[in-house]
């Protein structure tokens, strides 16, 4: 939004500098922009025989005539380059137009289909109803049928930077990076304010009463670099979003932070808080009194179910046999670590099942089965401990698929020359 | 094992331990603390053997002598941990009782020379040298064959005791144990360290100048005359021989002359030397009564004298194992018709070929046949460690300077260490080493 009327202030300036319209003119081009910038062609075109703007006046006829050979001057040159460019900016805005025009026909054809009121048909439904009717098996989502609004399709350009004389209207046009280095320009800025604020509160000694006000930064982090990019809308380096998270940095570290809050959290991310998943099923309590409960979990292409019964011996079970199960002792320290984390050795007894895969796919899924059951006879604190090191966490990874044309997933055929 | 190899091993035991204190530091650090302070109650109060250095008493101002007797008596009433003993006094099998179950007693090196050149396990080789001296824990399964022993009555036919277990178990040096009993009871001792080497990895093969149809394995029967002759050597000089056997036309062995005289004839021409092997063991069988010797009979994976070898007759045809006639010798001495003696043998999967070790029950690796000819014996079950048992070798270990890393002192570690091995002796050795 803020764009368009950027480049439509813009244009406003270059009609007004070029071709001197009548302030009826004006208004109708701040309406209209395509048309606008047709009227800006017209007199572009018209003033192209003429040295200056007072030129334009003359009647064609008379220039037409003229002996004057045909000899472009520098700003003139600069203001061809400029039409090309407003031309392309026309064309994507055009695009744009008909894009949009089109989403909307869309929306309102998939609302007819699917029955209800086009004029309360969101975006939400749009998917529901692409899912439904073109139902894809494809395995990345990406790949799937969409619609969406252009604005998320095509990605975001820059309004013009310069006018037709060829002048930038950002003064830190030159730097490269206006829209960054105005924003840094701004974070100084604003630390001055605040430094002369807060001497004015200790000349008036009244700075202790703003000690207790504190602006709270715990939850949230500095945009990454993407959305910083995404923001500014200009090519930026780590070095820059160093830079940036240093500045900000600085304004949060001064005491009488808390007044600029508002403009702070903008540029923060809040981080999604952990759900301290309290869904652990409650264990039941068998015939003896002894509590068991039951879990399974995956790894490769390995399931295993285990039951753990507390008041135990350590007592090992994997399919009817010991831990000797496993030949390898890598697999036998998969089996140790959930007890060894909970401090459970030797205190539970545990029995285990599990089919498919080999070694190590096995005893990873007996792992977080192990983990899953055990999570329920432990404290939140422990839990915590074992989310953290990843216990209750199902490994994703995969057997990756050979290749045609290569000996395996990424080994290759030995090199023959012919 | 060379010095570079040790360090290998070692640095391999600190890496395996170095994960475990990674995972719980916090746990570590408090268990170390305990032990501190037990190892150095250990190290006060341990009446038993330990190559430890002694602990000064405390440096408590004491006024006079009475109080010192005081606090020498209250620190002597303090008790051992029982994990901490894990080494005995007591090195005669003779002496030895179910009070040193689980303990480590050393076998003098002289001994180990002259019993154990054969007989005892690779690994268990490799350990014996690197730690300079060779411990045998004192276990349940031999306390009670040694029982048996003891209380024996040579009159009646020689008993059979069967050693059977999981793999790694220890029944061979159970096995050792018994050997060691017996030699210092002045038994005779005719050991078939591993004969599933008979079948399978001899090293040359030569038909039988004395049967037609057998086999003999001329190196083989040579070195079992060798084990023999340093096992048993006051024996052999003592046997006279009880009727004449000859040789050839020209050697022959005249009836009265000393068993000896048969070993060097054995060692000498290797052709009859397993013709020597059968007539030293008819020798012992028929003279045992007569002359009051005790025989022990012991074989090491007995299963194998009821499975094929891999040696070819002229026909091409896979033979069996009693086709061999020190088999076939060896086979008359489990029968139980002759008196004076005792017969321990063991089974053992690793006896048998690659597709028929799935269980370690006598009945399942003898087979029909072996189970008849050996029918009826006393199964010993040769268990895993029991809790006692592990934290002693693991002490044992770590006196040796085994195991060096630090979390191994504490009791997270011990645990992690019998968890991971499943209380199995081999399996203890394997993690606690780099093999």
């Amino acid at each position: 939004m803020a764009t368009s009327t950027m480049r439509r202030l813009c244009l406003l300036k270059v009609s007004r500098k070029l071709a001197r319209c009548s302030t009826a003119v004006q208004e109708r081009c701040a309406l209209h922009t395509s048309c606008m910038v047709s009227k800006a062609e017209d007199s572009s075109s018209s003033s192209v025989s003429g040295t200056s703007i007072t030129s334009s006046a003359v009647p064609d006829n008379l220039i037409k005539g003229s002996m004057q050979p045909k000899t472009f001057t520098k700003a003139q040159k600069i203001s061809r380059a400029m039409q090309a460019y407003m031309e392309r900016a026309q064309s994507y805005d055009k695009m744009i137009k008909k894009e949009i025009d089109e989403y909307d026909i869309g929306k309102r054809h998939l609302a007819n289909i699917m029955g209800q009121d086009p004029d309360l048909f969101e975006q939400e439904d749009v998917d529901r109803a692409i899912e439904y009717l073109l139902p894809s098996g494809i395995f990345a989502k990406k790949a799937r049928p969409v619609l969406k609004h252009p604005y998320e399709v095509f990605p975001k350009r820059k309004a013009a930077q310069f006018a037709l004389d060829g002048r930038p209207f950002h003064s830190m046009f030159y730097t490269g990076k206006p829209n960054f280095y105005s924003l840094l320009l701004n974070v100084s800025m604003k630390i001055e304010e605040l430094k002369k604020q807060e001497d004015k509160l200790i000349r008036k000694g009244l700075l202790h009463e703003e000690a207790e006000k504190k602006l709270l930064l715990l939850g949230s982090e500095w945009i990454t670099l993407p959305s910083l990019k995404d923001l500014t809308l200009e090519p930026l380096s780590e070095h820059d979003h160093k830079h940036f998270t240093v500045l900000l940095g600085r304004l949060t570290e001064h005491p009488l932070a808390f007044k600029e809050e508002e403009f702070i959290m903008k540029h923060r991310r809040k981080l999604m808080l952990q759900s301290f998943a309290e869904d652990v099923p409650k264990p039941m309590v068998d015939d003896q009194g002894r509590a068991y409960i039951t879990a399974s979990g995956k790894r490769k292409t390995s399931i295993a179910d285990v039951t753990v019964w507390t008041k135990g011996t350590g007592k090992i079970t994997i399919n009817g046999q010991s831990i000797q199960y496993f030949s390898y002792i890598t697999h036998r320290e998969q089996i140790l670590s959930p007890l060894q984390l909970t401090g459970r050795l030797g205190e539970v007894d545990v029995e285990a099942t599990v089919e498919g895969g080999g070694g190590t796919g096995q005893s990873g899924a007996i792992r977080l089965a192990l983990a899953k059951a055990l999570a329920s006879f432990v404290d939140t604190d422990t839990r915590e401990r074992m989310r953290i090191a990843g216990l209750l966490t199902r490994d994703v990874r995969r057997k990756e698929r050979k290749k045609p044309g290569q000996k395996k997933a990424r080994k290759q055929f030995t090199w023959k020359k012919r | 094992m060379d010095a570079p190899m040790k360090a290998q091993h070692l640095g391999r035991s600190i890496y395996r331990l170095g994960s475990l204190l990674t995972r719980n530091n916090s746990v570590g650090t408090a268990g170390e603390r305990t032990t501190c302070l037990r190892l150095t109650a250990k190290k006060l109060h341990n009446p038993i053997g330990s190559s430890r250095k002694p602990l000064l008493l405390p440096c408590r101002q004491l006024s006079n002598l009475a109080e010192q007797f005081q606090a020498a008596s209250d620190a002597r009433r303090q008790p051992v941990n029982v994990h901490t003993v894990f080494r005995t006094e007591e090195d005669d099998p003779i002496q030895q009782s179910s009070a040193q179950e689980g303990l480590f007693y050393t076998v003098p090196e002289g001994e180990v020379k002259r019993l154990f050149q054969k007989g005892l396990s690779v690994q268990f080789t490799r350990q014996v040298k690197t730690f300079n001296e060779t411990c045998f824990m004192v276990r349940k399964p031999a306390l009670e064959v040694i029982d048996c022993l003891k209380h024996l009555d040579l009159n009646h036919p020689a008993p059979r005791f069967l050693l059977y277990g999981n793999n790694g178990s220890g029944k061979t040096l159970t096995m050792a144990h018994i050997i060691h009993y017996c030699y210092r009871n002045k038994w005779l001792i005719l050991h078939a360290p591993w004969p599933s080497d008979w079948n399978c990895r001899y090293h040359e093969t030569s038909p039988s100048p004395h049967k037609a149809g057998r086999i003999d394995l001329p190196v083989e029967a040579a070195e079992w005359l060798v084990n023999f002759r340093s096992q048993n050597a006051d024996f052999v000089r003592d046997i006279k021989l009880s009727q004449r056997y000859v040789w050839t036309k020209r050697e022959t062995a005249e009836e009265g002359s000393p068993l000896n005289e048969i070993v060097e004839f054995g060692l000498n021409r290797m052709k009859f030397a397993s013709d020597c092997v059968g007539a030293i063991l008819k020798e012992v069988r028929n003279q045992a009564a007569m002359h009051k010797i005790k025989v022990l009979v012991a074989v090491d994976g007995v299963n194998a004298f009821w499975n094929m070898t891999t040696i070819k007759n002229p026909e091409r045809e896979l033979l069996t194992a009693d086709q061999l006639s020190l088999v076939h010798n060896y086979k008359k001495m489990l029968l139980s018709n002759w008196t004076h003696g005792a017969i321990v043998c063991s089974v053992d999967a690793f006896a048998n070929a690659r597709d028929h070790r799935e269980k370690h029950y006598p009945h399942y690796l003898l087979g029909k046949e072996g189970y008849k000819w050996l029918d009826p014996f006393v199964p010993v079950h040769v268990p895993d460690y029991s809790e006692k048992e592990a934290y002693s070798c693991i002490e044992y270990y770590l006196d040796r300077n085994w195991i060096q890393h630090e979390a191994a002192q504490t009791e997270e570690g011990k645990k992690e260490l019998i968890f991971l091995s499943n209380r199995n002796p081999f399996q203890l050795m394997r993690i606690c080493s780099s093999k």
